[in-house]
């Protein structure tokens, strides 16, 4: 009896551990539905419409990019005459409204500029401002918000107005790209991530029927569904965009992902700076998750938000710390008490996450050809060094066994006799210490040896890691009720769009 | 046009609404090409697939 509960116990442990291999399976299958998108896809009922557009721009110290960034939205392949740009200054301090006078003088009747003469409130406050103004009058009967450094590819426009001529659309967004150049290992990283997290996980939404999030720097509303919304943006989180996005399905809209229409975005350089604006986006989806408590898992007629997929897909996201902290402590648990069950159990999790790992990378590399050219180190490392060596020897592990036996015991990291090697008790623990580790990249950068050390422990610990240390932050910053602060970030104007 | 809505005496441009254009042939072009990529997705998830299945079969049969 007593050893049944314990083979129970033991066996509920293994079940957690395998539970943290569900991200990854969450991930997959919302790549599978990628290949359903040239069945389940929106081109059927789009037409050549050019709605008056208004594109929306919040500006606050963006006069390195702003001169661009208006002039590739004149250049745009669309009527002028349906095109009017507010540029919202939020009081910037910088050359701003000299470059935003300079450009309204250009560009006569279509750039329009608004200041703000105190600012600093965010981002869904300054775009109100702008809100209110070009709801004032009719002339608006589509809105395009973007950002000061987003620079539009000259048929983007033209790909995103065509799905509202259904009018169950009520908003569209287009796939940004990562355009820093040269750019560095960041921002390759994210260019990466981009593939995955835009041009295959929005696919299989499209597919799905729900989008989580419209893109900030690329959103397109209809007049009807801006005043649907109140004509204005929820102010009450630091996820504005994705609000927007889940308000929009909820009244009944569609929102669609174009991935043809292409913009390019300046991502940070820097973990820390990257590290501010996760901690935003995270601590949003903590206000989101909390603020739909009610829709997650409960299908609906009206939308696709409460389906089951598609909370598995949130979920999967949003607790993937906490999956990774349960993983490890289970292994451990199992570790010290049943060695052969934790063996059993570690191996499965890495034989599943390295056949997910070389699908999803495969997949995405070539679901952006071009953007996996550039960025296909930073593929295949994603996981980090020391998970990707886990998973070749999951995958192979007689290649490794004779050599890495004979290492680890002539560096006395390993006990001939038995198992209990610190080696197993370290990699055990690694996914729950890789958060911790990816961390430690982020307080070493602004230090003497960061410069070396960050991008080092970055790669060591992978990026997946370090952006689930942001994710285990933000649990942190809305348990303590931190301030809600708009930590902007810095823009250079280092985009250039690859020929 | 700021929060006093002083700068905002330039008046409003003429523009007019655009009714829409008649589907062209590179309108029709353009869906047809984007649809075609998105088949193309399909050929590579199998491609993808394929390899992992490779793999798979290759790591039973000689690495267990």
């Amino acid at each position: 009896m007593g050893h049944d509960l314990i083979d129970g116990g033991d066996w509920v442990l293994v079940i957690l551990v395998i539970v943290g291999a569900f991200p990854e399976l969450a991930a997959t299958w919302q790549f599978l539905l990628v290949a359903g998108h040239f069945r389940r896809h929106h081109y059927d009922a789009c037409a050549p419409v050019f709605p008056r557009t208004a594109i929306l721009i919040p500006a606050w110290n963006e006069a390195a990019v702003i001169g661009a960034s208006i002039d590739r939205l004149m250049a745009l392949e669309y009527p002028r005459e349906a095109l009017r740009i507010y540029l919202v200054d939020d009081a910037s301090t910088d050359q701003t409204p000299e470059v935003a006078a300079a450009k309204a003088a250009q560009y006569p009747g279509h750039v329009i500029h608004l200041r703000r003469s105190k600012g600093g409130q965010g981002k869904a406050h300054t775009l109100n401002h702008g809100l209110a103004i070009i709801l004032e009058d009719d002339w608006m009967e589509a809105l395009l918000i973007t950002d000061a450094d987003v620079i539009f590819t000259p048929d983007s426009l033209r790909k995103m107005t065509r799905h509202l001529a259904d009018p169950q659309v009520g908003a569209v967004t287009a796939y940004i790209k990562e355009g820093s150049r040269p750019g560095n290992y960041l921002t390759r990283f994210i260019g990466y991530e981009y593939i995955t997290a835009q041009a295959a996980a929005r696919r299989g939404q499209n597919v799905l029927g729900a989008t989580a999030c419209l893109a900030g720097g690329a959103q397109l509303h209809t007049r009807a569904n801006m005043d649907a919304l109140g004509g204005r943006i929820d102010t009450s989180s630091l996820a504005e965009d994705t609000f927007t996005t889940f308000q929009t399905q909820l009244l009944g809209r569609r929102v669609i992902f174009e991935p043809h229409a292409t913009v390019w975005a300046e991502e940070p350089g820097s973990i820390v700076s990257l590290w501010k604006q996760r901690l935003r986006w995270a601590r949003g989806n903590v206000q989101v998750t909390r603020r739909y408590r009610k829709l997650w898992f409960r299908p609906s007629r009206g939308h696709r938000l409460g389906s089951v997929s598609f909370g598995i897909f949130w979920f999967c996201l949003f607790l993937q710390p906490v999956v990774m902290i349960t993983c490890s402590a289970a292994l451990l648990t199992l570790y010290f008490g049943n060695f052969p069950r934790a063996w059993l159990a570690f191996h499965l999790l890495w034989v599943i996450n390295a056949v997910t790992y070389i699908f999803i990378t495969g997949f995405a590399l070539l679901i952006d050809p071009k953007i996996g050219r550039h960025t296909w180190r930073q593929a295949v490392l994603f996981p980090g060094i020391i998970n990707l060596s886990i998973i070749i020897y999951s995958c192979f592990p007689r290649l490794f066994r004779g050599p890495l036996r004979e290492f680890f015991i002539s560096a006395h990291l390993y006990q001939a006799h038995g198992h209990r090697g610190w080696v197993i008790v370290f990699i055990y623990a690694w996914p729950a210490a890789s958060m911790a580790v990816a961390y430690l990249a982020k307080v070493a950068e602004p230090g003497r040896l960061g410069r070396f050390l960050s991008p080092l422990l970055v790669y060591v610990v992978g990026y997946g890691s370090l952006l689930c240390a942001c994710t285990f932050a933000s649990y942190v910053k809305e348990l303590r009720k931190a301030e809600m602060t708009w930590d902007k970030t810095e823009k250079t104007g280092k985009v250039v769009i690859p020929t | 046009m700021g929060q006093d809505r002083e700068d905002g005496k330039g008046g409003d441009p003429d523009v007019t609404a655009d009714p829409g254009r008649p589907r062209s042939r590179a309108f029709d072009r353009e869906i047809r090409d984007a649809i075609r990529y998105e088949q193309g997705l399909v050929i590579k998830a199998l491609a993808v697939l394929a390899v992992v299945a490779v793999i798979v079969i290759v790591r039973t049969l000689y690495f267990t």
